[in-house]
């Protein structure tokens, strides 16, 4: 969809939401500067994005489905004010993957704080391109930031990212924890991922796409079968859909936080105690792939740096930056 | 002077606390505590960096962590090293069946990706930063690799 569409489409959006009752189609072509034809058109369309309205003769258009997706105008109104993330938000109904189209529009002079969102994704990659299955009524997007931090402390922006999804469902009721270093777990099964990419100059992080997908709200059959067994959604695991856009404002609010205190030099370290409690990793039996190697032990604590601690024998500890906890003593962790 | 069992009080507090550092200053001198790999820079000797390697001074606390892992001058003026700027897994390719990024012979520019380096599924694609030809790679795809370990040798054009 062209640019100027998807601003028709958000202003459109945003007139039925502020609207007490129905709004004629005189005043919305006033409003957006087209004629009643295109915003009769504009109309048809969001219908086909899954808004119903109710039209009355002589007295307008009056929406009573609104979609929870990712979209700027149903996002925006739970952000803070003073949010420096979800500027602009860019919603499209299908995408490859959030990460790409951040990247590529990285090049554009994409500015900080953009959030590029989907309601699906057709090619979503995990770690090692991994696919990642992104079908509707999850939330897929991508947070960009610019100049974050020093390059030593580069780890600390997704390990935030993944308190900032722990805090902002749990203040939700839904008890999600971390497996070490990102993933999100429901019930010990995975329902979320976090994926970063960065580029440096010299020893800064010149900028940042930090990709979070969330199983939220639908059915466990939409996942391949061969993960079923490992994985949840929202849904399935507390019987309830969350509000998807409200709750992506929730998690763009605690990362903003997260990340100006890391700007500030106050990352990972300063919240260390906080992301240790909600790790569920310690304290079991982990086998950990570190490039070609295999590191089996006991997950004994994450250090302030944010790498793993795992003691592979009585006494014998190693320390793990990079790996993938493959599976450990209680199922799923 | 502090006396040891003081300065022992003063680390446990370091250690309990969020911060990195802790200066103190007193009539007769000071201490400096800090926190793992923030290396108290005075007792860390200057170590020559090669000269490709001119990256912008970073900020005045951040120490180079491990010294001992930067690699031996080169000799040939015309070849560079890239080396790696984090400790992390190196991966030669974007995907584990994909072709690498570069190999032997692969022409590159400044914004070339030669590699990836991930930390804690943070992904960091590294760029040439210089123009040339790669004429050899130094470390093995899936090998954790240190700050400062040589990763390829590029001869420049």
């Amino acid at each position: 969809m062209a640019q100027d569409d998807t601003r028709v489409r958000d202003q459109l959006i945003e007139a039925f939401l502020l609207a007490d009752g129905p709004v004629s189609g005189e005043e919305l072509s006033h409003r957006l500067g087209l004629s009643r034809t295109a915003v009769w058109k504009h109309i048809k369309a969001l219908e086909q994005l899954g808004f119903a309205f109710e039209a009355s003769p002589r007295v307008g258009y009056r929406a009573v489905r609104i979609p929870d997706e990712l979209m700027a105008p149903l996002v925006r109104p739970h952000l803070p004010p003073d949010c420096l993330l979800g500027s602009p938000i860019l919603w499209a109904e299908s995408r490859a993957s959030t990460n790409e189209t951040a990247l590529e529009l990285a090049q554009k002079g994409l500015p900080h704080g953009a959030v590029v969102t989907a309601g699906e994704q057709t090619g979503g990659r995990g770690r090692r391109d991994r696919a990642w299955a992104s079908p509707r009524g999850g939330m897929w997007f991508t947070v960009f930031v610019r100049n974050p931090c020093a390059l030593r402390h580069a780890p600390d922006l997704t390990l935030l990212a993944a308190l900032a999804v722990c805090r902002a469902l749990r203040a939700d009721g839904v008890p999600v924890e971390i497996k070490w270093p990102n993933d999100i777990l429901l019930g010990g099964r995975k329902t979320g991922g976090i994926l970063a990419q960065i580029r440096a100059e010299g020893e800064m992080v010149d900028h940042a796409v930090i990709g979070i997908g969330l199983n939220a709200n639908f059915a466990l059959e939409e996942l391949p079968e061969e993960i079923r067994d490992r994985a949840t959604t929202i849904l399935h695991a507390t019987g309830r859909p969350i509000d998807r856009p409200k709750a992506l404002a929730h998690i763009l609010a605690e990362l903003d936080r997260l990340y100006r205190d890391l700007r500030d030099g106050r990352g990972f370290q300063a919240v260390h105690a906080e992301w240790i409690a909600l790790c569920s990793t310690i304290g079991h039996e982990v086998e950990v792939a570190v490039g070609d190697e295999r590191v089996r032990g006991m997950a004994r604590s994450v250090e302030p740096d944010g790498s793993l601690v795992i003691e592979t024998s009585p006494g014998v500890t190693r320390t793990v930056v990079s790996g993938e906890v493959l599976f450990s003593d209680r199922e799923h962790i | 002077m502090l006396t040891m069992e003081e300065i022992r009080e003063l680390i446990r507090l370091l250690d309990d606390s969020t911060l990195t550092e802790l200066e103190l200053e007193f009539e007769d001198g000071k201490v400096r505590l800090a926190k793992r790999a923030e290396v108290v820079s005075y007792a860390v000797p200057q170590v020559a960096m090669p000269v490709a390697q001119a990256a912008p001074a970073p900020a005045a606390q951040a120490a180079q962590p491990t010294a001992n892992a930067a690699p031996a001058a080169v000799e040939d003026p015309a070849l560079h090293v890239i080396t790696s700027p984090m400790v992390g897994t190196f991966y030669r390719a974007p995907a584990p069946d994909a072709p690498p990024f570069v190999d032997v012979g692969s022409q590159i520019g400044p914004k070339t990706v030669v590699c990836i380096i991930e930390a804690m599924k943070l992904m960091n694609e590294i760029e040439a930063e210089v123009s040339g030809e790669i004429v050899e790679v130094l470390a093995e795809n899936g090998q954790l690799v240190e700050y400062g370990q040589p990763l390829f040798k590029v001869r420049r054009t």
